[in-house]
């Protein structure tokens, strides 16, 4: 085996068409895990970390809403936490504040996460509230795929074996957002649920994504379709009362599809995402009212 | 000699109490200091253990024949190689460094291999066969007391798998109840979890000739010392263990392990050092740690609140192998009486054997389950009579200086006033309530080392030596420092005795080839029993170094002072140089055994008995949620009856760690398992506090001066954990008004409580029931009459 | 039987030294460090990035050795904690951790002492709530956190 440093995109992909499934590692938290718990053997291995064309972010098109953010998937989660990022995608920054540990928000990345496809992928959620698509490239092209799409099961994805996750393309909404996780403690955790709720004043839609409460991040529609209907989107206010509040939450508990394992019960997970989606709605609704 | 009683008054001290840096500080923030695993000797071999992934299998063949052919692989082993028995309890020898007729849990160790580097070791691991036949595994208490269809998993207990019982009574139990205003009964689980230590157990050895030595990090070098001269049929004087530098113990590296024993042989075999370092997972299934046991308790009081009778019962989930097990179960009844004047009292104890990983020893080891579920108890109690709970203990507090009604001897207490601290610090008294914020209150109370060794035997229990010489001052002790500063503690102490500083002591610690015996670093035993050790060496020393200055001087001895590295008015080592012509090599002994007639005469004595307890009293407060049922601890006040500080800074640590250990078990940690498997051999899902869980602690130290203990000192590195678990407990009940009897107090836990309560059903989440368990008869045990008692 | 496993030659900077190394292409940076170059100061707790006993400054921000292919860190400037002190002058973070209890048995204070390090290069005057935020990657089972909270505090106080 060996490990190769490209240091341009059409080299990566070279090396990736010419072998086909050939590891790609960036942050390592999670590819290096399996290599050192012996459940992933190590053949050939790119590093991403060189590659320019995969780090940062960039606009596309109008600023507001109409327009795009592309974010590399090279993106550290501690990128994601710059201010003028955090204040485009605030929901995707308290995501990412979440994640691990700040040694593993200095190397974990986008596109690890996507990758990696776990359900209790901090950002997947969050993605899904915004509608986000997966930009993924070979040396034959590029193509978009919806995120709902991209993740096609657990630790499944739709990226071929010659194909790289070359960013995420998330539509600029305007209006509030939040990321709320359960978790057993305050750092280094995996979510026990976690919900992201998106306000897209443009769209009149409130957008929820859940994650850890099903094998892929699950849209609570019927629950989005419940909340848009409670806002009065001439002043952005909330013109619900408790009732509606606990009915959002069930609508989003009776989506969320839960299972019991190692770290929670589906019956408390059910309840987590529940009062997490409750909240969410609460804060958004405290902070457009402000 | 006898050293005098607890000593000078403070103002007279010069270092002890003071809040110096650690002696050994500068080695670990530099990096320099070398732990097990940082030892590499030339030629070093490595070694891995093959482990059962079966909890339950007759091992029917094992063939190494595809690993001994491997390149790299220079030896391998399996239990043919290494069958004699060995446990560290005498009445226990289950275990075998590497199993060869069945496996009793996942990880139990079958085979090993020294190669030349882990991977070919790992490789060769994978390539031996072994053919089990799977046996119906025991997952649970209730299931190991129901006679199994396959064997029961060790041969010398029973009935079913039980593995060990208690049965005893002191006073009439029976006439206390009949006389009680009011009886109260109360069904409890604390479920199990471990250590996690940061660093993974290591283990190197070398061999030369038939002589070996290993340098491991173990808690107590001695107790692996016998266990490998016995295990591999050497001669003590052929065996040296050294504790190595040490990455954290709390109780898990008390026993004497597999991987220990088998780098010994390897290294005895091939004539190379090999070495052992247990990776994370394996250090989940090597355990030890806290066992789960559910607990049922009934307490008969009277109008005001005083008990008169209390009946305690424990079964214990011990694992596959007996380790500590005697002695964890007697610890789960043994300490009820050491906070609270029980006059009749009857405790029975069971500890069965299942198919998990062993049981044994941790920070507490047997008496936090049965304190969370005493102090709960007591909270319920009060609340029934209307009284305050913390008014109701104070009814019930020991006296100091008396004995208790299972005999075990009380000297200085300082539960009152901890009490009061920790009341006045919080504002307990004056919290103003409202829903989703809680306060909650707990005391207890921890042996300063156990009174009697493990094995039988009449010698000292901590030894040192005391060398001063041109090269310096030399401290020998057997003690072993696992982070809780007992080299500091030592240095201080001869420091403080000869007028020096700690840094002026050179110190050689735990190896069992150069230092006189301490027992180990377990049942906070090292500060008073090799503290007094060290003390009666170093004032035999200040004697021989005042003697010979007072004759060069014409004075009297008593005329010499001892103070900032002078003997009187000439330096240390001067005056080194005066005693060294005068007597010749100038070397001082101390010792410590603890004094006969502190406990009882009776079956199950030996459990308990201490020469000082210390005495613990905490507040928590805390916010729950009533939705998601999660809890933030805001803030914890820890009060400690420390006797007397040695070093202020390392006590003050010791109590802040045991109050985070404390929060993790209550809030968060558990060794459990899920289909018969350990649910987590991982530390991202074996959740422990980050920074960003832990609160403010704040730490009252209150100094009885014991009169046995060094300068008045008493332990502190287990104590203070004891109150946090029910405090927590009572605090969540105050917040949110349910009870989770059943530790750790989870959020979903929690709020299946919250939907008890909405249901109208009881408000609270816990064992329904205690299982049916065949105690045998009660020994009746006569308690101390009023003379005895009252010391 | 296995594959001879194939070397590679591996450029790497470590406390200011150049090194020329052969190593396994799927080594650790944890492993090249503590096996490679006898740098055991750098721990391991558990080989998963769950721990931050591992922890090296790469260009000055923290990261898991353990979870590092040596590869991506050539060109970088890799501190462990033996590189920390200049010569023998501790530094101010190291001296703050013995003097308040920061450590007990040290085994994490490497890694801790690292990521304070970093923090305070980053932040000079951080609150108690930062230094928890940057800390909450490491952890500790000795001291309750409380005594490295302290340290940190005063070895921001006290300056470099």
């Amino acid at each position: 085996m060996a490990v190769f440093v490209p240091t341009s995109l059409e080299e990566l992909l070279t090396a990736r068409a010419e072998r086909p499934g050939l590891d790609l590692v960036a942050g390592g938290t999670d590819l290096v895990v399996e290599v050192n718990f012996g459940r992933h053997r190590l053949e050939d291995v790119a590093s991403l970390s060189r590659v320019p064309e995969l780090g940062g972010w960039r606009r596309e098109g109008p600023a507001g809403p109409g327009g795009h953010l592309v974010l590399g998937s090279g993106l550290t989660y501690t990128e994601m936490l710059d201010p003028t990022l955090a204040e485009l995608l605030p929901s995707l920054a308290q995501a990412a504040r979440t994640v691990g540990s700040p040694q593993i928000r200095n190397a974990g990345t986008l596109g690890g996460n996507l990758g990696t496809a776990s359900p209790a992928g901090d950002t997947l959620p969050v993605l899904a509230a915004l509608e986000a698509e997966v930009l993924l490239g070979s040396a034959a092209g590029t193509r978009l795929v919806p995120l709902g799409e991209f993740v096609t099961g657990p630790k499944r994805t739709a990226l071929a074996p010659d194909e790289v996750i070359l960013a995420a393309r998330v539509p600029v909404a305007r209006g509030h957002q939040e990321f709320l996780k359960v978790g057993t403690r305050n750092a280094m955790v995996i979510a026990v649920c976690s919900v992201a709720l998106v306000l897209d004043e443009q769209a009149r839609q409130v957008r929820v994504g859940l994650g850890s409460v099903g094998p892929v991040p699950i849209r609570a529609l019927e629950a989005e379709r419940f909340a848009a209907e409670v806002v009065d989107w001439s002043t952005g206010r909330f013109s619900g009362g408790e009732a509606d509040l606990r009915r959002f939450g069930e609508l989003v508990g009776a989506a969320a599809r839960p299972i019991d394992d190692h770290r929670s019960i589906a019956s408390y997970r059910r309840r987590a995402v529940e009062v997490c989606a409750r909240r969410a709605l609460e804060r958004t609704m405290s902070r457009q009212a402000a | 000699m006898t050293t005098p009683a607890a000593g000078r008054e403070a103002g007279e001290l010069h270092v002890v109490g003071k809040g110096l840096p650690k002696v050994d500080a500068a080695a670990k923030v530099t990096g320099a200091i070398a732990y097990a695993d940082d030892i590499d000797l030339p030629g070093m071999l490595f070694c891995k253990l093959l482990r059962s992934q079966h909890p339950y299998a007759r091992i029917v063949s094992i063939d190494t024949s595809a690993a001994r052919a491997m390149p790299g692989v220079v030896a391998v082993i399996t239990g043919d190689d290494l069958p004699v028995k060995y446990g560290i309890m005498p009445t226990c020898e289950d275990e075998l460094a590497l199993e060869h007729e069945k496996v009793r849990f996942v990880g139990d160790p079958v085979a090993a291999v020294a190669a030349v580097d882990e991977e070919t070791a790992l490789a060769a691991c994978r390539a031996i066969e072994v053919g089990y036949e799977p046996l119906e595994a025991v997952e649970s208490i209730e299931q190991a007391l129901v006679s199994p269809d396959d064997e029961p998993i060790h041969g010398y207990a029973g009935p079913a798998n039980v593995h060990r019982l208690a049965a005893l009574e002191f006073g009439d139990v029976d006439a206390g109840f009949a006389e009680a205003a009011h009886v109260r009964e109360d069904v409890f689980f604390f479920e199990g979890n471990t250590h996690l230590p940061m660093e993974q157990h290591s283990a190197t050895a070398q061999a030369v000739g038939d002589k070996v030595t290993l340098w491991s990090s173990t808690q107590d070098p001695h107790y692996v010392h016998r266990a490998l001269a016995k295990v591999l049929g050497l001669p003590m004087g052929s065996v040296r263990v050294v504790a190595a530098p040490h990455g954290g113990g709390f109780g898990g590296k008390c026993d004497p392990f597999s991987h220990e024993i088998a780098v010994c042989k390897l290294s005895l075999m091939t004539g190379r050092p090999v070495k052992c370092t247990l990776t994370r997972e394996e250090v989940f299934y090597t355990h030890r740690g806290r066992h789960p046991v559910l607990m049922w308790v009934r307490t008969g009081v009277d109008r005001d609140g005083r008990i008169l009778a209390m009946h305690f019962r424990s079964a214990l989930d011990g694992g596959a192998y007996g380790s500590y097990g005697p002695a964890s179960t007697l610890y789960t009844g043994a300490l009820q009486t050491t906070t609270y004047a029980i006059p009749a009292y009857r405790f029975e104890g069971a500890r069965v054997f299942t198919n998990k990983a062993p049981c044994g020893p941790k920070r507490g080891h047997g008496t936090p389950q049965p304190r969370f579920a005493l102090e709960v108890h007591l909270d319920k109690l009060a609340a029934d009579l209307g009284i305050d709970p913390v008014e109701l203990r104070r009814r019930n507090y020991v006296r100091p200086f008396t004995r208790t009604v299972n005999w075990l001897r009380i000297t200085s207490c300082g539960l009152g006033e901890v009490t009061d601290r920790v009341l006045e610090a919080s504002g307990y008294e004056h919290r103003v309530k409202r829903p989703g914020h809680g306060m909650g209150f707990a005391v207890s109370s921890y042996m300063c080392g156990a009174g009697l060794p493990i094995y039988w035997n009449t010698m000292p229990h901590s030894e040192c030596i005391l060398n001063v010489g041109r090269g310096g001052v030399t401290l020998l002790s057997g003690a072993t420092d696992i982070g809780q500063g007992s080299d500091t503690v030592l240095a201080t102490i001869a420091a403080e005795e000869l007028g020096l500083s700690p840094g002026d002591i050179r110190l050689v610690t735990g190896d069992t080839g150069l230092t006189p015996v301490d027992l180990g670093s377990y049942s906070s035993r090292v500060t008073f029993m090799a503290g007094n050790a060290a003390r009666e060496a170093a004032a035999r020393m200040r004697e021989l170094l005042v003697r010979a200055v007072a004759e060069e001087k014409g004075c009297a001895p008593d005329e010499v002072a001892v103070a900032d590295g002078r003997i009187g008015l000439i330096a240390f080592e001067e005056a080194a140089a005066l005693a060294e012509a005068r007597f010749g090599a100038l070397s001082t002994r101390g010792s410590y055994t603890p004094p006969q007639g502190i406990g009882g005469r009776y079956k199950g004595a030996g459990v308990g008995p201490s020469p000082a307890y210390s005495y613990s009293a905490a507040v928590v407060d805390l916010d729950a949620d009533g939705r998601s049922g999660e809890i933030r601890v805001n803030k914890v006040w820890l009060g400690h009856d420390i006797g007397r500080s040695i070093n202020e800074l390392a006590v003050r640590g010791q109590v802040e760690g045991g109050v985070y250990m404390g929060l993790g078990e209550v809030l968060m940690e558990a060794q459990a398992y899920r289909d018969g498997l350990l649910r987590q051999p991982s530390m991202l899902d074996y959740k422990s506090l980050t920074f960003l869980d832990m609160p403010e602690v704040e730490t009252i130290l209150v100094e009885t001066l014991d009169p046995e203990g060094p300068y008045g000192a008493k332990e502190v590195g287990q104590g203070p954990l004891l109150p946090v678990i029910p405090a927590v407990v009572s605090a969540v009940h105050e917040a949110l008004g349910v009870w989770v009897d059943e530790v750790p107090v989870t959020p979903d836990k929690v709020v299946r409580a919250l939907d008890a309560r909405a249901k109208g059903k009881e408000p609270r989440y816990g064992p329904k029931s205690f299982p049916q368990i065949p105690y045998p008869p009660l020994v009746k045990v006569a308690p101390p009459d009023a003379a005895t008692a009252a010391l | 039987m296995r594959p001879p496993v194939r070397r590679e030659v591996l450029r790497l900077s470590v406390n200011g030294e150049e090194r020329e190394l052969l190593v396994r292409p799927y080594a650790t940076l944890l492993e090249v460090l503590r096996e490679e170059l006898r740098l055991t100061g750098t721990k391991h707790g558990c080989e998963l990035g769950e721990c931050g006993a591992c922890t090296v400054l790469v260009g000055g921000v923290p990261q898991l050795s353990c979870l590092l292919l040596p590869a991506q860190v050539e060109g970088a400037e890799v501190t462990t904690i033996e590189g920390l002190a200049d010569g023998a002058t501790l530094d101010a973070v190291q001296r703050a951790f013995m003097e308040r209890g920061g450590l007990q048995c040290g085994y994490c204070t490497p890694g801790m002492v690292l990521a304070a390090r970093a923090l305070l290069d980053a932040n000079p005057s951080p609150t108690r709530e930062e230094i928890r935020e940057a800390l909450a990657g490491n952890l500790c089972r000795c001291t309750g956190y409380a005594g490295i909270l302290d340290a940190v505090e005063d070895a921001a106080r006290s300056g470099r």
